[in-house]
């Protein structure tokens, strides 16, 4: 174990002042390069250390561990000395990523000792040093506490199932490398791996086994900061939509105009997480110039879609640049792949989340795409309620355009699912307030349902329903309706205005931020048509003579 | 008439309309500018536009475009009309195939020409001379239209026309658009005629009602019979759903 070197606290502002003075004597002394070594205030980069230790891991056997850490670091020049000169950079605080794994096999049977753990934890320092007339350098790395000192061991098999603590011992890891060479150019990059071997300790208790290991480091000096720049390639980030089929979405991220170009393999990506998506990255650590993304699920919420935090791209040194995109997601309206049992389209699933979907729970709104979504001689059916039941059918065409036949409102999209949902939902309120009781009724004096005897039904209830709308007659002076069947003139019956007049309750837009179709009310096509008031169809004309 | 002879006329009825308005003085400010002879450019991108839009697969778009067009102000009221009677005479030349309306008891097709007749009808009075013109011109179903169109707008005049459509039409839909036009603007003339329709007129709808069976009603007879209450004569429902007229 060598003495730690000491760094004066403080000493960077003094040491900037000699630096000047060294400029000119340096200059005697040996070539331009070590005043361009000097002339570096600061480096930056990171610091690995792997160690493998043959450790005591239970009192009565033995197995490797395994700890790697590794941290960014960032030096500060701290003091330049004589005879010989050097200058020295510090860094310390540093931020570590440690993992470390245990395996063992004991003399009776194998018995499983695998343990992993992750911890981010501060501490440590490194040390960099340079002579700038011998043109040599030497890392000094001190773990300090900045590495968990302790990791706990779960042993399963054959003794039982138990847990240990056992001690790394990377606390105790510094180490100084030998002098090393300087780069020819300068100042360059110090890229380099020393070989670690502590020995072995004495003793048998846990931990105590021997150390050995690499580590490694890769600095840049901090010049020409100012001059550092990268951007996101913006193709395609505004509009990412889940695929039709499945449910992934693959994107690949490109780096431009990144200066210093020899900065590349260190550039790294950030990208927006969705909840409940799986978000992967080639390569896995998001470093490069290019990487390509990968969403794998879609969100159980719609408004996972609302994601706010951006792509993200990094040159981390000196002056870390970062370069930003928002990135938006959708969904492909038609397609499927959301979390639904029943195998639904993406804009059955989502929508109801929004308030087009009118608070429905999900059993209480019901896909469908079969017959009953086909008009008798083929046309489009937009949803229906089945008599008596306790939830409404949307079909596939609440998702395209409609035109009330009413109001002469134009929807589409999730303005059009709106205004079905309301629609289909007054016929149910029809249905329970009119005629439910009626039909339970009819069933029970006659003894078969109305459908086994659609004659005999029909009579009855033309008797309460004389003119064949649909509203009871007792129902239909409070509702405004005479005793014809269209009363206002729209070529329908007059319980069927009422659902179209009931549309009219959604506010045509009101759902255009939660949308995140594609094609849809924030996505690709734009806004959609917008007509000028029209005004109703029927009910009230615009113009002509009309009594009463 | 068709939409390739129309298209033409449409042109010519355009510089016309410029020439006029040259020569009544409209825009006239500048006496030394020569009266242009070419329709306005602006004036032609919005009827191209209209026209695409009233080609429109999209039968809901359709319907929009129909339905807004007499509240366009970037085209002049005998252009709007004109648009929408080529486009209605594409319609019935060559019928949407598209089957029943979601949530009507007509066709797509059918729908369609009840929504441009009821757009026609709303038309501004240099409009309404343009659907006379065809009154005059036109025949079959156009023609038709064009007379129900114009009651839709009010027009008295059309009554003659009405009473016949009420007698003759082949198109039961006509039927009851003409009996309840003659509600709102016929007089004693039409009584018998009304009289005559909700006895016998034999047009049918069938409709799924709420409790999932069929049913249905006489549109010609229940029109008549708002209309005959609206001159002054009592109609009552029966149980069976027919409707019995007073004899006075």
């Amino acid at each position: 174990m060598k003495p730690r070197k000491e760094v004066r606290p403080g000493a960077f502002a003094w040491a900037v002042a000699a630096t000047s003075l060294l400029v000119i004597g340096a200059a005697g002394l040996q070539s331009d390069e070590a005043l361009d070594w000097l002339g570096v205030t600061r480096w930056s980069g990171t610091i690995r250390v792997e160690v493998t230790q043959e450790s005591n891991l239970m009192d009565s056997g033995k197995g490797v561990l395994i700890a790697s850490a590794s941290g960014s670091v960032n030096l500060e020049l701290a003091d330049v000395r004589d005879g010989p000169r050097r200058a020295i950079w510090v860094g310390d605080g540093l931020a570590f990523s440690a993992t470390h794994q245990a395996n063992s096999s004991m003399g009776n049977g194998t018995i499983v000792l695998s343990e992993s753990g992750e911890g981010v934890s501060q501490g440590g320092s490194v040390e960099l040093l340079i002579d700038v007339e011998n043109l040599t350098y030497t890392v000094d790395f001190d773990v300090g506490d900045g590495i968990p000192g302790q990791a706990t061991i779960e042993y399963v098999g054959g003794f039982g199932n138990e847990t240990k603590a056992v001690d790394l011992g990377l606390d105790e890891l510094d180490v100084r490398t030998d002098d090393l060479r300087l780069p020819s150019s300068s100042p360059g990059d110090l890229t380099g791996s020393f070989e670690i071997d502590v020995g072995t300790p004495d003793g048998f208790g846990m931990g105590s086994g021997r150390k050995t290991g690499t580590l490694s480091w890769s600095l840049l000096p901090c010049i020409d900061a100012e001059t550092r720049s990268l951007e996101i390639d913006p193709f395609n980030w505004d509009a990412l939509v889940f695929d039709m089929n499945g449910s992934e979405l693959n994107q690949v991220a490109i780096a431009n105009n990144i200066n210093p170009e020899e900065a590349e393999p260190s550039i790294y990506w950030t990208f927006p997480e969705i909840e409940g998506v799986t978000l992967t990255t080639d390569p896995e650590d998001g470093r490069g110039n290019m990487v390509g993304v990968e969403y794998q699920g879609m969100p159980e919420d719609n408004a996972a879609f609302d994601v706010q935090d951006p792509v993200k791209v990094t040159l981390p040194g000196c002056s870390e640049v970062t370069a930003e995109l928002p990135a938006r997601f959708f969904f492909s309206v038609a397609g499927k792949g959301n979390p639904d049992d029943e195998d639904v389209p993406n804009w059955f699933y989502y929508w109801r989340q929004t308030p087009a979907g009118q608070g429905l729970a999900r059993s209480a709104v019901r896909y469908e795409q079969g017959e009953m979504c086909n008009m008798e001689n083929g046309g489009d059916v937009y949803g229906f309620y089945p008599p008596g039941a306790d939830h409404i059918y949307l079909c596939d065409a609440a998702s395209g355009t409609a035109w009330n036949k009413v109001t002469g409102e134009y929807t589409d999209g999730i303005d059009t699912y709106a205004v079905t949902v309301l629609h289909e939902l007054e016929h149910k309120r029809h249905y329970d307030d009119w005629w439910r009781e009626f039909d339970e009724q009819w069933k029970e004096d006659n003894g078969r349902s109305r459908f086994e005897d659609t004659t005999a039904y029909r009579a009855d209830r033309r008797i309460v329903d004389r003119d064949g709308d649909d509203i009871p007659d007792d129902r239909e002076a409070s509702l405004g309706m005479d005793t014809v069947p269209d009363t206002h003139r729209c070529k329908m019956t007059d319980e069927h205005y009422l659902a179209w007049l009931a549309e009219g309750l959604w506010q045509i837009g009101a759902a255009d931020k939660e949308d995140w179709a594609a094609p849809g009310k924030q996505h690709g096509k734009g806004s959609p048509p917008v007509y000028p008031a029209g005004g109703p169809l029927c009910g009230i004309a615009k113009t002509g003579r009309r009594r009463g | 008439m068709n939409t390739i002879r129309r298209t033409p006329l449409l042109v010519v009825w355009m510089l016309v309309l410029v020439g006029l308005g040259s020569a009544v003085g409209c825009g006239g400010e500048k006496p030394e500018s020569p009266p242009s002879q070419e329709p306005d450019a602006s004036l032609q991108d919005a009827v191209a536009e209209v026209e695409g839009a009233l080609r429109d697969e999209d039968v809901n778009r359709r319907l929009a475009v129909v339905w807004t067009l007499p509240e366009r102000r970037d085209i002049d009221a005998s252009t709007k009309v004109r648009l929408l009677l080529d486009a209605l005479d594409s319609e019935i030349s060559l019928p949407t195939q598209a089957t029943l309306q979601y949530g009507t008891y007509l066709s797509s097709s059918e729908y369609l020409r009840f929504v441009y007749t009821r757009s026609l009808g709303n038309s501004e009075p240099a409009g309404l001379e343009v659907l006379r013109e065809a009154l005059r011109g036109e025949s079959g179903e156009l023609r038709a239209r064009a007379a129900l169109a114009l009651g839709y707008a009010g027009d008295p005049a059309v009554v003659p026309d009405l009473l016949e459509l009420l007698r003759s039409s082949e198109i039961g839909d006509i039927r009851s658009d003409a009996a309840y036009l003659l509600g709102e603007l016929g007089g004693e003339e039409a009584i018998p005629d009304l009289r005559r329709a909700i006895a016998a007129d034999t047009y049918w709808v069938t409709v799924k009602n709420l409790s999932g069976t069929t049913s249905g009603f006489y549109p010609v007879r229940a029109e008549a019979a708002r209309s005959l209450k609206q001159l002054g004569v009592s109609v009552e429902l029966t149980e069976d759903g027919e409707y019995r007229v007073s004899e006075r």
